[in-house]
């Protein structure tokens, strides 16, 4: 069984969750803002601790690879990548808005669309759908203005989800869709249409507490990870996710896509498979 | 000896903007408005300093963080490091674009790694970066060599910068 | 002069051979990658920097046009390079070592976050260092354990300091720049005559090859006793000298040199002032500015006089690279001056 460890720092928040055996077995999620940095590997220390697993016991890490913070994106992926190296465990990235598209409910029928803010009035912009039990990308993440976004999206639901400075109420979720227009953050002009489809489509997630917003999301996801769809996807793709290459870097009215990995040697990965369910 | 020499009294803000200009005799007067302009900002300032080298940004930026309640001795120019934060209350960000090259290289570092959004942000050379800064309410500020004194010039579209024109007004000896 | 420290970890337990220890230094402080592995307080097995390394087609992948902040993308191949080059494994190293300040905070933190993540994994010491403080300690990887007191001149990027060193771990800033650093100031002059930044090596190129003749520029703080030091009224009267010439061709080499002087008196000067005035029985010049060949010739015929000893890096060690941080973190693990996994990084050093 899969052992894994998650970790997305790429907004303002710390989140971790630890698989055990294919359970979810302990997260951490905690507003740092910069302090991500000075807390991330004693946390990540303790979190093991508590699931009772040696860092060398782990099959399989998960990190959040963005778009989002810059300097996040980089904090998380650095302890990945390194741990990932040492350990000889494969590294698989995760992008942002597929963390937050399996936070809705996997009753949701159709297509939905999840925006992510990025600086004034640009936002990511993906369609996902629920299938067989797994949240599954449509189409590549897209970085657009709102208003196009909006063309796109017609009636469909639609997730708005913000990060952006440290806001005054720590205790507040990060903002999981339930924001009117006039709620959006400066600089972002989100259509008022989406911020109201956005609360119907999400109504059954959002009774989730929001100290506990991402940690569900994480562990869900890696639920989802840990069987069908890796399975089909292909080598290259696999590789590529197993190199984790950082895809914050944003180009102004391009397609969105991750650098190409110039600095890097060719290097057979290892190809991981789940675990099957006979093994213990 | 008068240490400033008013331009232009400050126009009416609103529509048009506020501007005003300064002849600095010396660095002490450029000292002296850097004090007036740092008491008199807005919390959440955007201070775009133009000039020549030599022209005395980093002097100007010295004093307005001094007001700020920066130790001076701390404010360096960024010019290596690009940005510098200055812990306090508040903090501020002084940031150097000198160095960049294309306005490309500025996306490969994280805005809020720059551009702080909750403090007072200063940005020598920020020519590089306007087109990500359109929009943000900012106050400029242009000096110039003026045979061996300086002459700075100040402009802002928005109001929230109104008491540094009225603090810089201040500073002019009554004609 | 470090950074305020974190919590103390605990002395590394004594082993019973007395192996020299294996150390990893990492430094992404500013534009450049760099990592170097070292073995007791002066053996450099590996002494790495991407903007170098990825010029050579061993390297693999395609060369980029310029290494700047990748320090995400390039971190990993370089330390599978310098471990490869050092013949050694994760398991062998004792401690790891990272800059944790000053430069470019977002830079900085891939090299502490990684670095922790490897202290953490391998259950070895981490140990944050000051880059501006491991710039003079290439003198001790070059030169060996130097006499103390010690006054080391460091003009490294931002910085121009003067610091005076008791012994290992003990030292304070006795002088500093007030406004532009001498690099800085370098710099940006050869950016008036339209060198692209930076300007450094042309400049040094055209003082060894010109005499200032008849050209002379002020230089700043120089006989008012202080060790301070003040570079931004040589760099204006460069930009005036160059608006009175309203166009007409300028001698460029003479010129050049000239201004070069200026900045070589103050420096020399005031180095040797604070040697004397601490009585120290050497003299190091380290940094970016200390890779100046005329710089280095002023200073030994100045030295000479004086009767002070002086030592200074290759070139190649003047620069921003890991191994000079390899050897301050030596010194600090044989100590026992380790940090906790809570380092912080800072933009600034601490005023």
């Amino acid at each position: 069984m899969t052992h894994a460890l998650a970790i997305d720092t790429t907004s303002d928040y710390l989140s971790l969750a630890v698989l055990r055996a294919g359970e979810p077995a302990g997260s951490h999620y905690a507003l740092c803002g910069t302090a991500i940095a000075r807390t991330i590997v004693q946390q990540i220390g303790a979190l093991l601790d508590g699931a009772g697993l040696a860092p060398e016991a782990l099959d399989v890490l998960f990190v959040g690879c963005g778009p989002g913070s810059f300097t996040g994106t980089r904090i998380g992926m650095s302890v990945a990548l390194t741990l990932g190296r040492v350990l000889g465990r494969p590294v698989l990235g995760v992008d942002a808005l597929s963390i937050i598209a399996a936070q809705t409910d996997p009753g949701l029928g159709g297509t939905f669309h999840v925006l992510l803010n990025c600086v004034r009035d640009e936002v990511y912009h993906a369609p996902f759908r629920w299938r067989g039990g797994e949240v599954e990308a449509l189409a590549p993440i897209r970085l657009t203005t709102a208003a196009r976004a909006a063309a796109e999206i017609g009636r469909a639901p639609c997730l708005v989800h913000r990060f952006g400075s440290v806001q005054p109420e720590p205790a507040a979720p990060p903002e999981i869709a339930v924001q009117s227009a006039s709620e959006a953050p400066t600089g972002t002009a989100v259509p008022p249409e989406i911020a109201v489809q956005s609360r119907t489509a999400v109504q059954s997630r959002t009774a989730v507490q929001p100290e506990t917003a991402w940690r569900p999301g994480l562990a869900a996801l890696l639920a989802g990870l840990t069987s069908a769809p890796l399975r089909h996807a292909q080598p290259d793709a696999l590789r590529l996710l197993a190199v984790g290459l950082p895809r914050y870097l944003a180009r102004p009215g391009g397609p969105f896509e991750p650098p190409a990995p110039v600095y890097l040697k060719s290097e057979a990965f290892r190809t991981w498979r789940p675990q099957s369910e006979a093994q213990p | 000896m008068s240490v400033f020499r008013p331009g232009a009294p400050p126009a009416a803000s609103g529509a048009a903007g506020a501007e005003c200009t300064l002849h600095l005799a010396s660095a002490a007067a450029t000292r002296a408005a850097g004090l007036a302009l740092g008491r008199a900002l807005p919390a959440r300032a955007l201070v775009l300093v133009r000039g020549e080298l030599g022209a005395g940004k980093t002097t100007l930026i010295k004093a307005a963080c001094e007001a700020l309640g920066i130790d001076p001795a701390a404010v360096i120019s960024p010019t290596y490091t690009l940005v510098n934060i200055y812990p306090g209350s508040p903090t501020v960000y002084h940031v150097d674009l000198f160095r960049l090259e294309r306005p490309e290289a500025l996306l490969e570092l994280d805005e809020r790694d720059w551009l702080q959004p909750d403090g007072p942000t200063f940005i020598e050379w920020p020519e590089i970066a306007e087109p990500l800064l359109a929009g943000r309410p900012a106050l400029t500020v242009h000096l110039f060599h003026d045979g061996a004194a300086r002459r700075m010039r100040v402009r802002s579209g928005a109001p929230e910068y109104a008491p540094v024109f009225a603090a810089l007004a201040a500073l002019a000896p009554d004609a | 002069m470090s950074a305020p420290p974190s919590a103390r970890a605990a002395v590394p337990s004594a082993r019973a051979s007395a192996r020299p220890a294996i150390g990893l230094a990492i430094d992404t402080t500013f534009d450049d990658t760099s990592v170097a592995l070292i073995r007791g307080r002066r053996e450099v097995l590996a002494d790495l920097t991407l903007s170098q390394v990825a010029a050579h087609a061993e390297f693999g992948g395609i060369v980029p046009e310029r290494a700047s902040r990748k320090h995400l993308e390039a971190i990993h191949p370089l330390l599978d390079h310098a471990l490869a080059q050092a013949r050694i494994g994760w398991r062998e190293l004792d401690y790891v070592a990272v800059s944790n300040l000053p430069g470019l905070l977002g830079s900085i933190l891939v090299g502490t976050t990684v670095a922790k993540t490897l202290a953490w994994v391998l259950r070895r010491p981490l140990i944050g260092v000051n880059h501006i403080e491991a710039h003079p300690y290439a003198n001790f990887l070059v030169h060996g354990e130097l006499p103390f007191p010690l006054l080391h001149l460091v003009a490294a990027g931002g910085h121009t300091l003067l610091i005076h060193q008791r012994a290992h771990f003990e030292g304070e800033i006795v002088g500093r720049s007030v406004d532009d650093a001498a690099g800085e100031c370098v710099d940006k002059v050869a950016k008036m005559f339209g060198y692209p930044f930076p300007g450094g090596p042309e400049v040094d190129r055209l003082a060894l090859a010109h005499a200032p003749g008849p050209y002379s520029f002020p230089r700043p703080m120089l006989h008012d006793g202080s060790l301070d030091f003040s570079f931004s009224g040589l760099k204006t009267a460069l930009l005036y000298f160059l608006k009175q010439q309203a166009g007409r061709p300028v001698a460029e080499g003479p010129v050049i040199a000239a201004f070069f002087e200026a900045v070589m008196d103050v420096l020399v000067t005031k180095t040797l002032r604070a040697a004397r005035r601490f009585r120290t029985a050497a003299v190091t010049v380290s940094g970016g500015l200390a890779a100046s060949r005329k710089l280095r010739e002023r200073f030994e015929e100045r030295a000479r006089e004086a009767g002070i000893a002086l030592y200074y890096p290759p070139a190649r060690l003047c620069t921003d690279n890991a191994a000079m941080v390899a050897c301050l973190a030596a010194y600090r693990y044989e100590a026992g001056r380790c940090d906790g996994l809570d380092l912080e990084a800072y933009a600034n050093l601490p005023p």
